[in-house]
């Protein structure tokens, strides 16, 4: 009963006034850029990054972190209604979401992925509450070359996970490290790659990289291709938006399987919720009586692939607070935005803040009923902000970003930064190099370092341990792994469809 | 400004040339800070590693090269970065307005739907909000007009 009892001193500090107007504040605001397509939640974290440097450090955790599965509940709206994923992660709901909207069932699909998106995020928030406190005191016996081991496998897994070219995603990952090796060396103390700039001593800001990667960057990208019109004329009341008997009773396993889908795979290294969706979307068309149903507004299509989403960003913080080694973009930069607030994530952090920790907690089981309770009555206004001129809203963006920026440090060097990230991120997402790896580089690229060296330094050299421990050896054999499998796999899809090619040529 | 360009094998391979410079110049740099011992490893050997695996990486993307084309507008890469650039310029000389001023005009070069009268009113709108969340809510060290 421990747990109900932390969870109960959690709801202390997440039912104070400042605690459910941050948790508001962010829900609201992670739905308004879900709902956005173009503009992803990591856009609208790093934005508000500087504005949590004013608070305390839990309503700064709990504001980012409700931008984070705000997003997932405002990202299926656009899939419904525009067959635009609000965020990389609900692309797997317009294989359905759009023909239910086409057959006019589009306030039945929103309806059901916002119910489904409750469940799967409370059901991963349960997992998050059951194995956090065991798995932080697993993870205490961790020394140097098993950290290393598990964030070389996150580091790997998140770049050939990414979709496309492995190479990209690794080179991508590899100029993360670098940018993370830029400042003061903390062992020896020497200046590396800071081009006699005396701001880059201190490392390259994480805010002027995450709103030029993230911000500027989406901004370009958006701009310099053809704009999506809005949809026009679309409102719905809620009574006309009740599901059938037989389209809830449809909805129901998926969303159970999505959720242990997400579940699972939002506490790996290197996934993300887009791939949990995908997983969810497929393993129920895999095991559908009627598959052909599916990409024609099947309800099962919906359901299992946003609770899958929901579940994994709210698994995703499993490994994050408990290890203190992030899967994704995302929780790397919340792994960042801890570090600033002078948290140290990791094992440790459980037992020493546990106010901190069952607050945040408290807060996820705050947001999602907040979420639920916001979606579906303000439908028609999360509606009408897709119907906001781009012309309006990206100026403004990038007017924040200038602000946000300068305000960090109240210099203008890191907005100068910020332009450059901004620049080679619109060529990284043109040229289709993953942009998530790098961040997630940065954020590692000086823990694993210090970990490599510190493993070294202790085995006076000796490489072999690294594979001493069970668990080095099996995440390392796990990072081989990782490394190997994509390209052969590739390789295979691509022989089959040339021969299947061949084959109807023939024919 | 009409201006556009298309990104196929050509861009790829600039960029995948970037990558190689990039890890060459940082397998050197990293060398040039040691690389110590075993037992004790220097600050150059990590990076003189991540170099090398930049130039390794870099050489196989210029193998992956996609035969896809998209076409870009140029405009927009080019005056909002300048518009940012020009803002960090002035906005310590010359204050918020100004600053703001700058960058939503050369906004208004990047993207043609914006109207002269809208820009203005969105400077102003911007500046207020400016005003009224950074200066008077966060406390920053901003002036509305002069620096």
């Amino acid at each position: 009963m421990d747990v109900l009892q932390d969870l109960a001193a959690g709801f202390q500090i997440a039912l104070t006034w400042q605690a459910l107007s941050v948790c508001l504040g962010g829900v609201m605001l992670g739905t308004f850029v879900g709902v956005l397509p173009g503009i992803g939640a990591l856009a609208a974290i790093s934005l508000c990054l500087p504005l949590t440097y004013y608070m305390e450090p839990v309503h700064a955790l709990i504001l980012l972190a409700g931008i984070f599965y705000g997003a997932q509940y405002g990202s299926s709206t656009s899939s419904i209604l525009l067959n635009i994923p609000g965020t990389p992660s609900a692309a797997a709901t317009c294989l359905d979401g759009f023909p239910m909207a086409r057959n006019g069932r589009a306030g039945q699909a929103l309806f059901i992925v916002t119910l489904c998106s409750f469940f799967g995020g409370s059901f991963a928030i349960v997992v998050l509450m059951a194995f956090a406190p065991p798995l932080a005191r697993f993870a205490l016996s961790f020394g140097a070359p098993e950290y290393f081991a598990v964030m070389l496998l996150g580091l790997i897994a998140a770049s050939t996970a990414s979709p496309g070219s492995t190479a990209k995603g690794l080179a991508m990952v590899v100029f993360g490290l670098i940018l993370g090796m830029v400042g003061t060396d903390v062992t020896s103390g020497a200046y590396r790659f800071t081009l006699d700039f005396i701001q880059l001593t201190d490392g390259v800001s994480l805010v002027a990289m995450a709103m030029g990667l993230f911000g500027i960057a989406e901004v370009l990208s958006n701009l310099t291709q053809p704009e999506v019109k809005p949809p026009v004329g679309r409102s719905f009341r809620l009574q006309d938006m009740l599901p059938t008997r037989e389209e809830a009773r449809l909805a129901i396993k998926p969303a159970i399987r999505g959720s242990l889908i997400g579940s699972w795979v939002g506490a790996l290294p290197g996934t993300g919720p887009a791939i949990a969706a995908f997983l969810a979307y497929a393993t129920e068309k895999r095991i559908s009586r009627t598959p052909q149903r599916f990409g024609t507004g099947a309800v099962e299509g919906i359901a299992a692939p946003e609770a899958a989403n929901n579940a994994s960003v709210q698994a995703a913080f499993i490994p994050t607070l408990c290890v203190g080694i992030p899967g994704d973009a995302v929780m790397a930069f919340m792994l960042g935005a801890m570090i600033l607030h002078g948290i140290i994530p990791g094992p440790q952090f459980i037992h020493e803040q546990p106010d901190m920790f069952w607050g945040l907690v408290a807060s996820f089981w705050v947001g999602n009923v907040l979420l639920l309770g916001l979606t579906l009555p303000l439908i028609g206004f999360w509606v009408r902000i897709l119907s906001i001129p781009r012309h309006i809203l990206y100026p403004t963006i990038i007017f924040l970003i200038c602000v946000g920026v300068y305000s960090v440090n109240s210099n203008i060097f890191d907005v100068f930064v910020a332009v450059v990230f901004g620049v080679v991120g619109y060529f990284m997402t043109a040229l289709q190099y993953p942009v998530a790896p790098v961040l997630l580089g940065y954020i590692l690229g000086p823990l694993i370092e210090e970990n490599f060296r510190r493993t070294l330094f202790i085995s006076d050299g000796d490489f072999r341990a690294f594979v001493s421990s069970p668990v080095s050896a099996i995440f390392l054999a796990l990072s081989a792994l990782a490394l190997i499998l994509p390209p052969i796999l590739n390789h295979r899809r691509r022989k089959r469809s040339q021969s299947r090619l061949q084959e109807t040529e023939l024919v | 400004m009409k201006l556009s360009v298309r990104f196929g094998r050509g861009t790829e391979f600039v960029f995948s040339l970037f990558l190689l410079v990039l890890g060459l110049a940082v397998a050197i740099t990293g060398w040039s800070y040691g690389l110590g011992e075993l037992n004790d490893i220097g600050p150059g050997a990590f990076p003189l590693g991540l170099g090398i695996l930049l130039m390794g990486f870099a050489l196989v993307t210029l193998k992956d090269a996609l035969p896809s084309r998209t076409t870009h507008r140029v405009a927009p890469v080019l005056f909002i970065p300048l518009g940012i650039v020009v803002w960090a310029l002035l906005i310590d000389l010359a204050g918020l307005l100004a600053a703001t001023g700058a960058l939503i005009g050369l906004y208004l070069l990047a993207e043609p739907r914006l109207r002269p009268l809208a820009a203005i009113a969105l400077t102003l709108c911007l500046t207020v909000i400016g005003y009224l969340v950074f200066i008077l809510g966060l406390k920053l060290p901003l002036h509305i007009i002069g620096g």
